[in-house]
Protein backbone atom coordinates (compact mmCIF):
# COMPACT_ATOMS: atom_id res chain seq x y z
CA UNK A 1 0.00 0.00 0.00
CA UNK A 2 2.62 2.66 1.49
CA UNK A 3 5.16 1.43 -2.02
CA UNK A 4 1.95 2.34 -4.47
CA UNK A 5 1.65 5.69 -2.87
CA UNK A 6 5.18 6.13 -3.27
CA UNK A 7 5.28 5.17 -6.50
CA UNK A 8 1.91 7.13 -7.51
CA UNK A 9 3.71 10.52 -6.42
CA UNK A 10 6.53 9.76 -8.21
CA UNK A 11 5.24 9.23 -11.82
CA UNK A 12 2.96 12.16 -10.70
CA UNK A 13 5.89 14.48 -10.45
CA UNK A 14 6.72 12.78 -13.58
CA UNK A 15 4.34 13.07 -16.41
CA UNK A 16 1.84 15.64 -14.70
CA UNK A 17 3.49 18.18 -11.83
CA UNK A 18 1.20 20.97 -11.82
CA UNK A 19 -1.91 18.55 -11.22
CA UNK A 20 0.11 16.32 -8.64
CA UNK A 21 1.23 17.61 -5.62
CA UNK A 22 0.30 20.61 -3.64
CA UNK A 23 -0.12 24.26 -5.91
CA UNK A 24 3.15 26.06 -6.30
CA UNK A 25 2.66 29.93 -6.97
CA UNK A 26 5.59 29.75 -9.13
CA UNK A 27 5.27 34.44 -9.24
CA UNK A 28 7.30 33.90 -6.15
CA UNK A 29 10.62 32.91 -4.80
CA UNK A 30 11.69 30.73 -2.88
CA UNK A 31 14.92 29.58 -0.02
CA UNK A 32 17.35 27.59 -2.30
CA UNK A 33 17.04 24.50 -0.93
CA UNK A 34 12.75 24.42 -1.44
CA UNK A 35 13.58 26.30 -5.03
CA UNK A 36 15.96 23.61 -6.02
CA UNK A 37 13.10 20.76 -5.09
CA UNK A 38 10.42 22.30 -7.09
CA UNK A 39 12.57 22.87 -10.03
CA UNK A 40 14.05 19.24 -9.79
CA UNK A 41 10.06 18.09 -9.34
CA UNK A 42 8.79 20.16 -12.02
CA UNK A 43 11.25 20.37 -14.65
CA UNK A 44 11.87 24.22 -14.72
CA UNK A 45 14.96 26.20 -14.99
CA UNK A 46 16.21 27.50 -11.49
CA UNK A 47 17.67 30.69 -11.04
CA UNK A 48 19.23 31.74 -8.43
CA UNK A 49 19.07 35.60 -7.17
CA UNK A 50 21.89 36.68 -5.21
CA UNK A 51 20.74 40.21 -4.36
CA UNK A 52 21.94 42.69 -0.93
CA UNK A 53 20.47 44.95 0.85
CA UNK A 54 21.54 48.46 0.56
CA UNK A 55 22.56 47.48 -3.53
CA UNK A 56 20.58 50.18 -5.57
CA UNK A 57 21.47 47.86 -8.75
CA UNK A 58 19.47 45.19 -6.82
CA UNK A 59 16.65 47.80 -6.15
CA UNK A 60 16.35 48.30 -9.42
CA UNK A 61 15.72 45.12 -10.77
CA UNK A 62 13.29 44.51 -7.64
CA UNK A 63 10.93 47.44 -8.35
CA UNK A 64 11.26 48.17 -12.50
CA UNK A 65 12.71 44.39 -13.69
CA UNK A 66 11.00 41.41 -11.76
CA UNK A 67 8.13 42.78 -11.66
CA UNK A 68 7.59 43.97 -15.23
CA UNK A 69 4.42 41.39 -16.65
CA UNK A 70 6.31 39.94 -19.63
CA UNK A 71 9.21 39.07 -17.45
CA UNK A 72 7.06 37.60 -14.64
CA UNK A 73 4.92 35.78 -17.00
CA UNK A 74 7.97 33.89 -18.20
CA UNK A 75 9.47 33.19 -14.85
CA UNK A 76 6.25 32.32 -13.47
CA UNK A 77 5.81 29.60 -16.79
CA UNK A 78 9.06 28.17 -16.83
CA UNK A 79 11.40 29.18 -13.91
CA UNK A 80 11.72 28.56 -10.31
CA UNK A 81 13.49 31.69 -8.64
CA UNK A 82 15.70 31.19 -5.61
CA UNK A 83 15.94 34.25 -3.56
CA UNK A 84 19.13 34.39 -1.75
CA UNK A 85 20.40 37.17 0.17
CA UNK A 86 24.28 37.13 -0.45
CA UNK A 87 25.38 38.73 2.88
CA UNK A 88 23.21 36.08 5.40
CA UNK A 89 25.66 33.27 6.21
CA UNK A 90 24.13 30.53 3.58
CA UNK A 91 23.92 33.18 0.92
CA UNK A 92 27.65 33.82 1.80
CA UNK A 93 28.56 29.83 1.94
CA UNK A 94 26.13 29.81 -1.41
CA UNK A 95 28.17 32.26 -2.93
CA UNK A 96 31.16 31.01 -2.79
CA UNK A 97 30.50 27.64 -4.30
CA UNK A 98 28.99 29.28 -7.26
CA UNK A 99 31.31 32.32 -7.39
CA UNK A 100 29.13 34.64 -7.13
CA UNK A 101 31.34 37.83 -6.20
CA UNK A 102 28.89 40.03 -6.20
CA UNK A 103 25.31 41.09 -6.58
CA UNK A 104 22.86 41.18 -8.55
CA UNK A 105 24.18 37.75 -9.50
CA UNK A 106 21.36 35.49 -11.72
CA UNK A 107 22.82 32.10 -12.17
CA UNK A 108 20.62 29.25 -14.52
CA UNK A 109 20.81 25.69 -13.73
CA UNK A 110 18.75 22.72 -15.08
CA UNK A 111 18.82 19.45 -13.80
CA UNK A 112 21.13 17.05 -15.92
CA UNK A 113 21.99 13.32 -14.49
CA UNK A 114 21.76 13.82 -11.09
CA UNK A 115 23.28 16.56 -10.79
CA UNK A 116 22.62 20.72 -11.79
CA UNK A 117 24.03 22.00 -14.95
CA UNK A 118 25.14 25.41 -15.19
CA UNK A 119 23.81 26.68 -18.74
CA UNK A 120 24.66 30.50 -17.80
CA UNK A 121 24.78 33.77 -15.95
CA UNK A 122 24.41 37.04 -15.37
CA UNK A 123 25.96 39.53 -13.36
CA UNK A 124 24.53 43.45 -12.84
CA UNK A 125 21.20 45.32 -13.63
CA UNK A 126 19.88 45.34 -16.80
CA UNK A 127 16.93 47.18 -18.64
CA UNK A 128 13.17 44.97 -18.88
CA UNK A 129 13.76 44.50 -22.46
CA UNK A 130 17.32 43.14 -22.37
CA UNK A 131 16.65 40.92 -18.81
CA UNK A 132 13.15 39.36 -20.88
CA UNK A 133 15.28 38.66 -24.15
CA UNK A 134 18.09 36.58 -21.81
CA UNK A 135 15.26 34.90 -20.13
CA UNK A 136 14.02 33.96 -23.67
CA UNK A 137 17.42 32.63 -24.54
CA UNK A 138 18.22 30.65 -21.39
CA UNK A 139 14.79 29.15 -22.02
CA UNK A 140 15.34 28.25 -25.17
CA UNK A 141 18.76 26.72 -24.05
CA UNK A 142 17.10 24.16 -21.64
CA UNK A 143 14.64 23.48 -24.62
CA UNK A 144 10.98 22.74 -24.13
CA UNK A 145 7.81 25.57 -24.76
CA UNK A 146 6.82 28.56 -23.44
CA UNK A 147 9.41 30.46 -23.81
CA UNK A 148 8.13 33.63 -24.93
CA UNK B 1 27.41 48.12 3.99
CA UNK B 2 29.20 46.59 0.88
CA UNK B 3 29.14 49.60 -1.16
CA UNK B 4 32.41 49.17 -4.25
CA UNK B 5 30.08 49.13 -7.51
CA UNK B 6 31.09 48.09 -10.52
CA UNK B 7 29.59 49.60 -13.30
CA UNK B 8 29.56 48.52 -16.37
CA UNK B 9 32.08 49.96 -19.43
CA UNK B 10 28.66 50.59 -21.73
CA UNK B 11 27.73 52.95 -18.68
CA UNK B 12 30.42 54.76 -18.13
CA UNK B 13 32.33 57.35 -19.59
CA UNK B 14 31.20 56.18 -23.78
CA UNK B 15 27.61 56.43 -22.90
CA UNK B 16 28.59 60.02 -20.63
CA UNK B 17 29.70 61.77 -23.97
CA UNK B 18 26.70 60.60 -25.92
CA UNK B 19 24.08 61.60 -23.35
CA UNK B 20 25.86 64.49 -22.52
CA UNK B 21 25.96 65.73 -25.93
CA UNK B 22 22.08 64.58 -26.94
CA UNK B 23 21.03 66.14 -23.99
CA UNK B 24 22.07 69.97 -24.21
CA UNK B 25 18.80 70.76 -25.89
CA UNK B 26 16.12 70.79 -23.26
CA UNK B 27 13.63 71.43 -26.10
CA UNK B 28 14.81 68.33 -27.79
CA UNK B 29 11.25 66.30 -29.01
CA UNK B 30 13.09 63.59 -30.72
CA UNK B 31 16.26 61.61 -30.60
CA UNK B 32 16.34 61.26 -26.63
CA UNK B 33 17.97 58.25 -25.52
CA UNK B 34 15.03 55.59 -24.41
CA UNK B 35 12.28 57.63 -26.17
CA UNK B 36 8.78 55.79 -25.72
CA UNK B 37 6.35 57.88 -26.88
CA UNK B 38 3.36 55.15 -27.05
CA UNK B 39 3.85 54.43 -23.42
CA UNK B 40 3.72 58.79 -22.65
CA UNK B 41 1.10 59.15 -24.74
CA UNK B 42 -0.83 56.87 -22.17
CA UNK B 43 0.19 58.39 -19.29
CA UNK B 44 -0.73 61.51 -21.11
CA UNK B 45 -4.05 60.91 -22.04
CA UNK B 46 -4.98 59.35 -19.01
CA UNK B 47 -4.04 62.34 -17.06
CA UNK B 48 -4.82 64.95 -19.41
CA UNK B 49 -7.06 63.51 -21.52
CA UNK B 50 -4.24 64.74 -24.06
CA UNK B 51 -1.55 63.37 -26.65
CA UNK B 52 1.93 63.86 -27.61
CA UNK B 53 0.89 66.27 -30.88
CA UNK B 54 -0.52 68.43 -28.24
CA UNK B 55 2.89 69.38 -26.30
CA UNK B 56 4.69 72.62 -27.05
CA UNK B 57 8.14 72.95 -26.90
CA UNK B 58 8.92 75.95 -24.98
CA UNK B 59 12.32 78.24 -23.73
CA UNK B 60 10.35 78.93 -20.85
CA UNK B 61 10.16 76.07 -18.87
CA UNK B 62 14.10 75.15 -17.09
CA UNK B 63 13.82 71.37 -15.95
CA UNK B 64 17.34 70.34 -14.19
CA UNK B 65 17.63 66.62 -13.61
CA UNK B 66 20.69 64.56 -13.69
CA UNK B 67 21.83 62.94 -17.35
CA UNK B 68 23.22 60.47 -15.36
CA UNK B 69 21.84 58.71 -12.44
CA UNK B 70 23.54 56.04 -10.75
CA UNK B 71 20.30 54.84 -9.18
CA UNK B 72 16.59 55.16 -10.91
CA UNK B 73 15.08 55.24 -7.25
CA UNK B 74 15.72 58.92 -6.70
CA UNK B 75 16.49 61.30 -9.29
CA UNK B 76 16.40 64.85 -8.44
CA UNK B 77 13.97 66.85 -10.90
CA UNK B 78 13.73 70.54 -10.44
CA UNK B 79 11.56 72.74 -12.83
CA UNK B 80 10.88 76.20 -12.81
CA UNK B 81 8.61 78.03 -15.16
CA UNK B 82 9.77 81.51 -16.56
CA UNK B 83 5.98 82.63 -16.94
CA UNK B 84 3.93 84.88 -14.85
CA UNK B 85 2.48 82.79 -11.90
CA UNK B 86 -1.21 83.98 -13.08
CA UNK B 87 -0.86 81.86 -16.24
CA UNK B 88 0.24 78.60 -14.98
CA UNK B 89 -2.51 76.43 -13.44
CA UNK B 90 -0.21 73.10 -12.84
CA UNK B 91 2.92 71.45 -13.53
CA UNK B 92 3.23 67.76 -14.41
CA UNK B 93 6.11 65.64 -15.06
CA UNK B 94 6.38 62.57 -17.07
CA UNK B 95 8.88 59.68 -17.80
CA UNK B 96 8.56 57.73 -21.07
CA UNK B 97 9.51 54.31 -19.73
CA UNK B 98 7.65 54.02 -16.39
CA UNK B 99 5.02 51.57 -16.17
CA UNK B 100 2.96 54.35 -14.83
CA UNK B 101 4.25 57.75 -16.73
CA UNK B 102 2.71 60.40 -14.78
CA UNK B 103 5.37 61.08 -12.12
CA UNK B 104 3.66 63.65 -10.29
CA UNK B 105 0.99 66.50 -10.95
CA UNK B 106 1.68 70.27 -9.33
CA UNK B 107 -1.41 72.55 -8.90
CA UNK B 108 -0.89 76.24 -7.96
CA UNK B 109 -4.29 77.67 -6.34
CA UNK B 110 -2.55 81.67 -5.89
CA UNK B 111 -1.59 83.33 -2.45
CA UNK B 112 1.88 84.31 -4.20
CA UNK B 113 2.94 80.24 -4.82
CA UNK B 114 5.41 80.78 -7.82
CA UNK B 115 6.11 78.17 -10.99
CA UNK B 116 8.55 76.68 -9.57
CA UNK B 117 8.67 72.51 -8.20
CA UNK B 118 11.43 70.66 -6.81
CA UNK B 119 11.07 66.52 -6.09
CA UNK B 120 12.87 63.33 -6.35
CA UNK B 121 11.54 60.48 -8.28
CA UNK B 122 11.63 56.67 -9.60
CA UNK B 123 13.38 56.68 -13.44
CA UNK B 124 12.17 52.97 -14.67
CA UNK B 125 15.04 52.77 -16.92
CA UNK B 126 16.86 55.12 -19.20
CA UNK B 127 14.77 57.18 -20.55
CA UNK B 128 13.23 61.56 -21.34
CA UNK B 129 11.84 63.00 -18.62
CA UNK B 130 9.61 65.90 -19.34
CA UNK B 131 8.21 68.95 -17.52
CA UNK B 132 4.74 69.54 -18.84
CA UNK B 133 3.60 73.28 -18.16
CA UNK B 134 -0.37 73.66 -17.96
CA UNK B 135 -1.09 77.06 -18.48
CA UNK B 136 -4.98 78.93 -17.45
CA UNK B 137 -5.64 79.50 -21.25
CA UNK B 138 -4.98 75.63 -21.96
CA UNK B 139 -1.90 75.31 -23.49
CA UNK B 140 0.62 72.49 -22.95
CA UNK B 141 4.07 73.56 -22.95
CA UNK B 142 6.66 70.97 -22.75
CA UNK B 143 10.64 70.31 -21.97
CA UNK B 144 12.37 67.22 -21.76
CA UNK B 145 15.53 65.87 -20.51
CA UNK B 146 17.58 62.51 -21.12
CA UNK B 147 18.02 60.66 -17.84
CA UNK B 148 20.28 57.42 -18.04
CA UNK B 149 19.97 54.94 -15.59
CA UNK B 150 23.34 53.32 -15.19
CA UNK B 151 23.49 49.20 -14.93
CA UNK B 152 25.78 47.97 -12.53
CA UNK B 153 25.98 45.63 -9.57
CA UNK B 154 27.69 46.08 -6.36
CA UNK B 155 30.57 44.15 -5.50
CA UNK C 1 3.26 60.17 8.80
CA UNK C 2 6.31 62.34 9.98
CA UNK C 3 6.49 66.05 8.47
CA UNK C 4 9.24 68.44 8.06
CA UNK C 5 8.47 71.97 6.56
CA UNK C 6 11.43 74.41 5.99
CA UNK C 7 11.84 77.57 4.40
CA UNK C 8 14.55 79.39 2.71
CA UNK C 9 15.52 82.00 3.98
CA UNK C 10 14.28 80.99 6.91
CA UNK C 11 12.91 84.81 8.03
CA UNK C 12 12.42 86.33 4.27
CA UNK C 13 11.88 89.95 4.17
CA UNK C 14 8.35 91.07 3.27
CA UNK C 15 8.01 90.21 -1.23
CA UNK C 16 10.89 88.35 -1.22
CA UNK C 17 10.61 84.48 -2.81
CA UNK C 18 10.53 82.03 -0.20
CA UNK C 19 11.79 77.91 -1.07
CA UNK C 20 9.33 75.78 0.92
CA UNK C 21 10.41 72.65 1.67
CA UNK C 22 8.53 69.67 2.61
CA UNK C 23 10.14 66.07 3.42
CA UNK C 24 7.58 63.24 4.67
CA UNK C 25 8.61 60.16 5.89
CA UNK C 26 6.87 57.52 3.66
CA UNK C 27 7.71 54.29 1.89
CA UNK C 28 5.82 55.71 -1.06
CA UNK C 29 5.60 52.21 -2.30
CA UNK C 30 4.98 51.69 -5.48
CA UNK C 31 3.18 48.62 -6.24
CA UNK C 32 5.61 46.96 -8.29
CA UNK C 33 8.57 46.49 -5.32
CA UNK C 34 8.92 42.38 -5.02
CA UNK C 35 9.97 41.58 -1.77
CA UNK C 36 12.80 39.12 -0.69
CA UNK C 37 10.32 35.92 -1.23
CA UNK C 38 9.39 37.62 -4.66
CA UNK C 39 5.56 38.52 -3.71
CA UNK C 40 4.63 42.42 -4.83
CA UNK C 41 4.02 44.78 -2.26
CA UNK C 42 1.04 46.06 -2.45
CA UNK C 43 0.97 50.02 -3.69
CA UNK C 44 0.87 52.59 -0.57
CA UNK C 45 1.97 55.80 -1.91
CA UNK C 46 0.98 59.36 -0.95
CA UNK C 47 -1.74 60.63 -3.32
CA UNK C 48 -2.57 64.25 -2.67
CA UNK C 49 -0.59 66.29 -0.87
CA UNK C 50 -2.64 70.05 0.14
CA UNK C 51 -0.70 73.15 1.49
CA UNK C 52 -2.72 75.81 3.14
CA UNK C 53 -2.01 79.31 3.94
CA UNK C 54 -3.77 80.85 6.95
CA UNK C 55 -5.83 78.16 6.39
CA UNK C 56 -6.42 79.18 2.24
CA UNK C 57 -5.59 76.24 -0.16
CA UNK C 58 -2.57 77.80 -2.17
CA UNK C 59 -1.14 74.48 -3.85
CA UNK C 60 -1.66 70.97 -4.49
CA UNK C 61 0.51 68.11 -5.42
CA UNK C 62 -0.23 64.49 -6.99
CA UNK C 63 2.25 62.34 -6.58
CA UNK C 64 2.00 59.41 -8.43
CA UNK C 65 4.25 55.61 -7.18
CA UNK C 66 7.09 57.45 -9.48
CA UNK C 67 7.73 59.69 -6.84
CA UNK C 68 10.59 58.57 -4.65
CA UNK C 69 10.86 56.93 -0.83
CA UNK C 70 10.95 59.77 1.89
CA UNK C 71 9.12 62.07 -0.87
CA UNK C 72 10.95 65.84 -1.03
CA UNK C 73 8.34 68.47 -2.20
CA UNK C 74 9.85 71.73 -2.67
CA UNK C 75 8.07 75.54 -3.96
CA UNK C 76 8.58 78.93 -3.88
CA UNK C 77 5.79 81.50 -3.16
CA UNK C 78 6.36 85.20 -2.54
CA UNK C 79 6.51 85.78 1.38
CA UNK C 80 3.79 89.12 0.97
CA UNK C 81 3.21 88.73 4.94
CA UNK C 82 3.49 86.33 7.89
CA UNK C 83 1.47 83.22 7.82
CA UNK C 84 1.01 79.49 8.80
CA UNK C 85 1.70 77.06 6.07
CA UNK C 86 -0.54 73.82 6.98
CA UNK C 87 0.57 70.85 4.95
CA UNK C 88 -2.10 68.01 4.59
CA UNK C 89 -0.70 64.24 3.12
CA UNK C 90 -3.15 61.68 2.52
CA UNK C 91 -1.73 57.94 1.14
CA UNK C 92 -3.79 55.16 -0.63
CA UNK C 93 -3.84 52.94 2.53
CA UNK C 94 -5.99 56.27 3.71
CA UNK C 95 -3.29 57.39 6.56
CA UNK C 96 -2.99 61.23 6.81
CA UNK C 97 -0.70 63.54 8.65
CA UNK C 98 -0.64 66.80 9.05
CA UNK C 99 1.92 69.78 10.19
CA UNK C 100 1.98 73.60 10.31
CA UNK C 101 5.10 76.16 10.33
CA UNK C 102 5.15 79.49 11.04
CA UNK C 103 6.13 81.81 8.15
CA UNK C 104 7.72 84.47 10.23
CA UNK C 105 9.63 87.84 8.24
CA UNK C 106 12.71 89.03 9.10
Amino acid sequence: MRTVAVFALGLGALLTPALAGPVVDFDRWYPYPQAQQYAQAYRRILMVYFWGHGCPYCEQMNTFVLSDGAVSRILARRYVVASVDAHSPEGQSLSRQMRAFGTPTFVFLVPHEGAWKEIGRLFGSRPRAQFLRELEQFCAKAGGEGCE
Amino acid sequence: MNRRKFLKASAGALAASVVVGRVGSALAQGGLEGEDIANLEKGLQASLGKGYKDLVPSQAIKLTAPAIAESGANVPVEIEVNLPAEQVKAIHCFCDKNANPLLFSFQLLGGGVLPYYATRVRVAETAPVRAVVETKDGRLLVASQGVRVTVGGCG
Amino acid sequence: MNILIRFNPARPKAGEEVRVQIVIQHPMEPGTRRDASGKLIPADHINELTVLFDGQPIATVKPGPGTSANPLFAFKMKAAKAGQIKVVAKDLTGKSGERTADLALA
